[in-house]
């Protein structure tokens, strides 16, 4: 690791930390060069190829640029010896923290590199990233070079190896479709087998070829078995540039799959090929007897199985370990990272084929992993893992660049150069010719032309190559330096030349692109469903065909292996449910992060399906839309396709969201235990988000009804951005208002109006729903209250075009969500959007609505409870958006708890989730389900809705009302 | 090569069928196929000259086929003969057993125009349909589709049936989300579950590829 100090130590010259470094240099001249020589003492038997001088002179490079911040120093130094020369207040500990500071830096250059690039859409959608970092590489090795005058760092094996490769490969196997994957592992196997023995045996001996007819120079010393060598380390097709740049072609899945997991699978004969070359190049070609094939082969066999198999006792290890942390769910992701990483190590260990067995480990564990761990860990398993891999990507892109600006590399042969590329290219393209041709005759759905040629093109080499060809041993293999020349130009030529241009091509070729659509729940169904069928097909048939053995496996797995390895809690919820709880919980935070529709919200019914009760009441509410007539136009689609591009925000929205989901003061108890979450935490936590998507559904679905009708889904959702905007100047005006009303209140926190106010108006270019957050604010309880019949009108035509879209203030303003104000806004949204003449249905979806609010009201006579607690609420919506802004959050925490004092847990829990329930509970199972006539009223209904209205309107006193009707009058 | 053929003569059955009758099978099946499946016929039904369910209910590897039931009823569906009948019958013929057999087979994609393969899609929908809408009305309700997902769930047991209520009502709102803009009355969702699963049919023709790569 320590290979990394030189390096940043020049090029923080040319970059930006330079003061920094010149700092340290000019007050501790002398600890600036000595501290080098401890760490290249301790580095140099690890991996350090430089001399201690390098680390000097990086010294003195330092120092000199050090000179323009001397008056810095001077007062800094002066200070300290001002204050007594045995105890310094402040001292310079560079040596100390050198290393992972540096490191730090490295990785923070990288990521800031990342934000650079995407600041221009356009570069990023043309070029793809991997080659804007070789560039940004290219740069800073010209830095280092200039400032240094020799190139002190390269992309080191060692680091890659250990480090780069498996965090990459790690994410790759574990998130790997494995379905996919084993669909098409036949295909996968025979390009990763056949396709690269061929490669590296073709090459290999063309160039040797070449060689002997003199156009590759004679400076390029070896013989056969070294150019067979190079075949072998060039031939490979490499992971991460191929990850690199398909994920940003988006060719098809099938596609896809079969050239990553040939890149993966391909490993393994690359490692075994390169050290059977290299030990043949050690003995010398003349030397190599008939067995040393046969052992050649022999390792080959090895290297694969003992690799899957490690893999493989790795990942039933994994899973195996996951089934027991419930209790220490904290660590649960590092008991992932470690076992995989581990079975990366352990097969380096054995000299076998680290990739496969990381791979498959991923493969293998996924499954069982993700059934055991808490939906939490699965988050940050996820994200860590697509951060580190990301950034082990830029730096390896990074680093490949910097390696190439190295005049000592450079050993440049014209003829070997092209020779290579041009064979590599040719041979590439023959094999999978050849090789499609006879994969086609088993694959039912072949392969086409265009499949193949995407197939050629996208043979992208990349580090692994790069890596190989730097460990050679420069003595035995007298060629290196200029292999390793050619592999820098393969490598830039594959990933910057085919890289730049795969995009325009699978454009022009009209290759079929994926679908990018998620799965939806009905999708997996059929998809199993199709399973089964094609099995009891084949079954009946009379044929053991693929679907027969998968049919064998899975029940295998099912009867044996599932016991073993998963929790008995998750053990019986089966796969269906797993994928639907996995849709759910996609939709709820997409749902969240797009303002909400009904669709998803439908199926966000999921996390409170843990509690069976809950669970009920989903299949409610289900009932009571469609009976209501809620399955027409639900905006998925639209809004899906509109924020596609957001996805990468999805993950810090997500953060948020997990945050914010829940009432804030769940997470003050959580900060209690962080370690233990307690189970009725979750529930609760389960439930509340059931409850509000519930609500957002409910009202969303009410709403799009009318909007659905014959409009063009882009016409609509253009409408709607226009809508919203030209609804932003009136909205804008009325912040104040609902300040001041706020104010008024005497329990509620004022601050967080502003707040959120600026930020929506920051905010909403890129976003439209958080416009009706305010208007909702306000407008919400005026509708329910009187009813303005005639105003409904005017507020449809203005606001029709509006999405319904509760949940966006829950996304942006988190806080908003939480309180005794939500409730409102189902009964606005409903008022809003429904026109007049609609009103009578509209009234009996209303008084439905109430009447499903009222049951937990009704169960115990708590008005006022409820009143002070929807108070409470709105005052810790406050408190939290205080404590964002201010901080002055956590002092308020004893007021909402109040009225919960005299109250046992149980009691209290029930109460806290009462302003939700009142909305919520609609789905009340009696009621609801039998319904047909979705105006009945239940006879509770006339005192209820007072209850009702009353909780939703509490927060705000009597004398605003006047004021916080304005809005609707609008 | 084909053990089949000598069964095959054995049984007397005639080597080419009726060519109205191949306008009913849904891909073209080949002789050795048809050898195959003969034999299969026979072995099935103990050389009877028809099958029944309890035939199908004794195939030892579909005992734990969650769907088993309607796949078995899918082949005494008589919507499934193409014949423009409705209802069951109680044993079939070869010939039937053909025809159920050709929505799996492998459709040779590449000599085919694009309206045969939407005719031959469309009959392969027909199929799942049918086998979905178990009362033969044209529609699968929400009840039928909640069977589905039960049975498809029954298999790991505990869940029981609120689960499958609650997936299959989530699958019919999203159907309805997909199908924006069109109303529909309510539990009538015909073929908007089709509609669905047109988008994966690509999927669904493969696995059938793959499932009669060996045939």
């Amino acid at each position: 690791m320590l290979f990394v100090t030189p390096l940043l130590l020049v090029t923080a010259v040319g970059v930006a930390a330079a003061d920094l470094y010149g700092t340290e240099a000019s007050v501790r001249p002398e600890t600036a060069v000595s501290a080098a020589p401890p760490a290249t003492l301790s580095a140099s038997p690890a991996a350090s190829p430089y001399p201690p001088e390098e680390y000097a002179e990086a010294g003195i490079a330092l120092a000199r640029s050090a000179d323009a911040h001397d008056p810095v120093e001077t007062t800094d130094s002066g200070d300290a010896s001002h204050h007594g020369g045995g105890y310094k207040i402040v001292q310079w500990e560079w040596s100390y923290v050198q290393t992972p500071y540096i490191i730090a830096i490295w990785i923070l250059v990288a990521s800031v590199a990342k934000i650079l690039f995407h600041f221009s859409q356009r570069v990023t959608t043309v070029v793809p990233e991997s080659c804007l970092l070789i560039l940004l590489g290219l740069v800073l090795g010209g830095v280092v070079l200039i400032a240094s005058k020799k190139q002190l760092y390269q992309l080191e094996p060692g680091l890659f190896f250990l480090f780069l490769l498996p965090t990459i490969v790690g994410d790759a196997g574990y998130f790997m479709p494995s379905r996919l994957f084993f669909d098409n592992l036949g295909t996968i196997l025979v390009y990763a087998v056949v396709g690269t023995l061929w490669n590296a045996f073709c090459t290999g001996f063309s160039l040797y070829g070449m060689k002997l007819a003199g156009i590759i120079d004679e400076k390029v010393e070896g013989g056969m078995m070294e150019f067979l060598l190079f075949g072998a380390l060039i031939s490979a097709v490499d992971p991460v540039a191929v990850l690199a740049v398909f994920e940003e072609v988006h060719v098809n899945e099938t596609l896809f799959i079969i050239v990553f997991g040939e890149s993966l699978l391909n490993d393994a004969v690359t490692v075994v090929l390169y050290k059977v070359f290299i030990s043949f190049v050690e003995v010398g070609p003349g030397n190599v007897q008939t067995a040393d094939y046969f052992k050649g082969v022999a390792s080959f066999l090895i290297v694969n199985v003992g690799g899957t198999l490690v893999g493989l006792i790795f990942a039933v290890l994994l899973a195996f370990v996951t089934r027991f942390t419930k209790r220490v769910r904290i660590i649960e992701p590092l008991f992932i990272f470690l076992l995989v990483y581990l079975a990366y190590l352990t097969a380096e260990l054995f000299s076998l084929s680290a990739i496969l067995s990381m791979t498959f480990c991923g493969i293998g564990c996924n499954k069982y992993v993700e059934a055991n761990i808490s939906q939490k860990s699965r988050t940050t398993v996820k994200y860590t893992m697509k951060t580190l891999a990301s950034i082990a990507e830029t730096i390896i892109f990074i680093f490949l660049g910097i390696s190439a600006v190295d005049k000592s590399k450079w050993a440049w042969d014209t003829g070997l150069v092209s020779c290579t590329l041009i064979f590599i290219f040719v041979f590439r393209a023959l094999g999978v010719i050849g090789q499609t041709w006879v994969l086609n005759w088993f694959r039912l759905v072949p392969l086409d032309k265009l499949d193949q040629v995407v197939m050629s093109y996208g043979g992208l080499r990349g580090a692994v190559a790069f890596a190989l060809v730097v460990l050679l041993d420069g003595h035995k293999v007298k060629a290196k330096d200029y292999f390793v020349a050619t592999t820098i130009v393969v490598i830039f030529f594959t990933v910057m030349f085919q890289g730049l241009t795969i995009k325009p091509l699978v454009k022009w070729l009209k290759v079929p692109r994926s679908t990018n659509s998620k799965p939806t729940i009905n999708e997996e169904i059929h998809e199993r469903a199709f399973d089964h069928i094609l099995a009891a097909v084949e079954d009946i048939a009379g044929l053991n065909g693929y679907h027969h053995w998968r049919d064998k496996w899975e029940q295998f797995d099912k009867n044996y292996l599932s016991k073993l390895l998963m929790r008995k809690s998750v053990y019986h919820k089966g796969e269906l449910w797993e994928v639907y709880q996995k849709i759910n919980i996609r939709d709820a935070i997409s749902v969240i992060d797009q303002g909400g529709n009904v669709l998803s919200s439908a199926r966000l019914s999921l996390p409170s399906m843990a509690s069976r009760t809950s669970f009920s009441e989903v299949t409610n509410v289900t009932n009571y839309l469609r009976e209501n007539g809620s399955g027409v136009c639900l905006d998925l689609q639209v809004i899906d396709t509109v924020s596609g591009g957001k996805v990468e925000e999805e993950t810090e929205t997500h953060h948020l969201l997990t945050g914010n989901l829940y009432k804030p003061r769940r997470r003050y108890h959580a900060h209690y235990s962080r370690h233990f979450m307690t189970v009725g935490d979750k529930e609760r936590q389960d439930r509340e988000v059931f409850q509000r998507n519930m609500r957002s559904r409910l009202e969303s679905f009410k709403s799009t009804r009318h909007k659905a009708k014959g409009r063009h889904k882009k016409e609509r959702s253009q409408k709607k951005r226009k809508g919203s905007d030209a609804k932003e100047q009136e909205v804008n005006g009325k912040p104040r208002r609902n300040v001041s009303w706020q104010d008024t209140d005497p329990v509620t926190a004022p601050v967080d109006s502003p707040e959120e106010r600026s930020e929506e108006e920051a905010d909403k270019d890129e976003d439209v729903g958080i416009t009706f957050v305010a208007r909702k604010h306000e407008t919400l309880k005026e509708p329910l209250k009187e009813r303005p019949k005639s105003d409904m009108l005017e507020v449809y035509q203005s606001l029709a075009v509006i999405p319904p879209s509760p949940t966006c203030a829950e996304k942006h303003l988190p806080w908003k969500g939480g309180g005794g104000t939500l409730p409102v806004c189902v009964s606005m949204e409903t008022t809003k959007i429904i026109p007049i003449d609609l009103q009578q249905a509209w009234n009996q979806s209303i008084s439905s609505l109430e009447s499903l609010a009222s049951p937990p009201v009704q169960a115990e006579p708590q008005h006022p409870r409820v009143r002070a607690l929807s108070r409470a609420e709105a005052a810790r919506g406050g408190n939290s958006g205080g404590s964002d802004s201010g901080g002055s959050g956590p002092a308020q925490d004893p007021r909402f708890h109040f009225p919960n004092d005299e109250e046992n847990g149980q009691s209290l829990q029930q109460q806290e989730s009462q302003p939700l329930m009142s909305s919520m509970k609609p789905p009340a199972p009696p009621q609801v389900s039998s319904t047909q006539g979705m105006g009945r009223r239940p006879p509770t209904f006339n005192r209820n809705p007072c209850v009702y209205l009353r909780s939703l309107v509490s927060a705000s006193p009597p004398g605003s009302e006047p004021r916080s009707r304005g809005p609707t009058q609008l | 090569m084909f053990p089949g053929r000598c069964c095959f003569w054995a049984a007397g059955y005639p080597p080419n069928p009726a060519p109205q009758y191949f306008v009913l099978l849904v891909s073209p099946v080949s002789p050795e196929q048809i050898q195959i499946l003969h034999k299969r016929f026979k072995q099935l039904s103990n050389d009877e000259d028809s099958l029944r369910r309890d035939d199908f209910n004794n195939i030892t590897d579909l005992a734990c086929n969650p769907i088993r039931t309607q796949i078995i009823e899918a082949f005494f569906d008589k919507r499934n003969y193409r014949q423009n009948a409705v209802g069951s019958v109680e044993e079939i013929s070869f010939e039937q057993f053909v025809i159920v057999m050709s929505h799996f087979l492998p459709v040779p994609l590449h000599n085919m125009t694009e309206e045969q393969r939407e005719r031959m899609r469309r009959e392969k929908l027909r199929f799942l349909f049918n086998m979905h809408d178990t009362d033969n009305d044209g529609t699968i309700t929400l009840e039928e589709y909640k069977h589905v997902v039960e049975e498809l769930l029954s298999r790991s047991g505990a869940i029981g049936k609120e689960t499958a209520k609650g997936i299959a009502d989530a699958a019919m709102l999203e159907v309805a989300s997909i199908t924006v803009g069109r109303m529909v009355p309510l539990q009538l969702y015909d073929w908007l579950i089709l509609k669905d699963i047109e988008i994966e049919t690509k999927m669904h023709i493969r696995f059938q590829n793959n499932a009669c790569a060996l045939c």
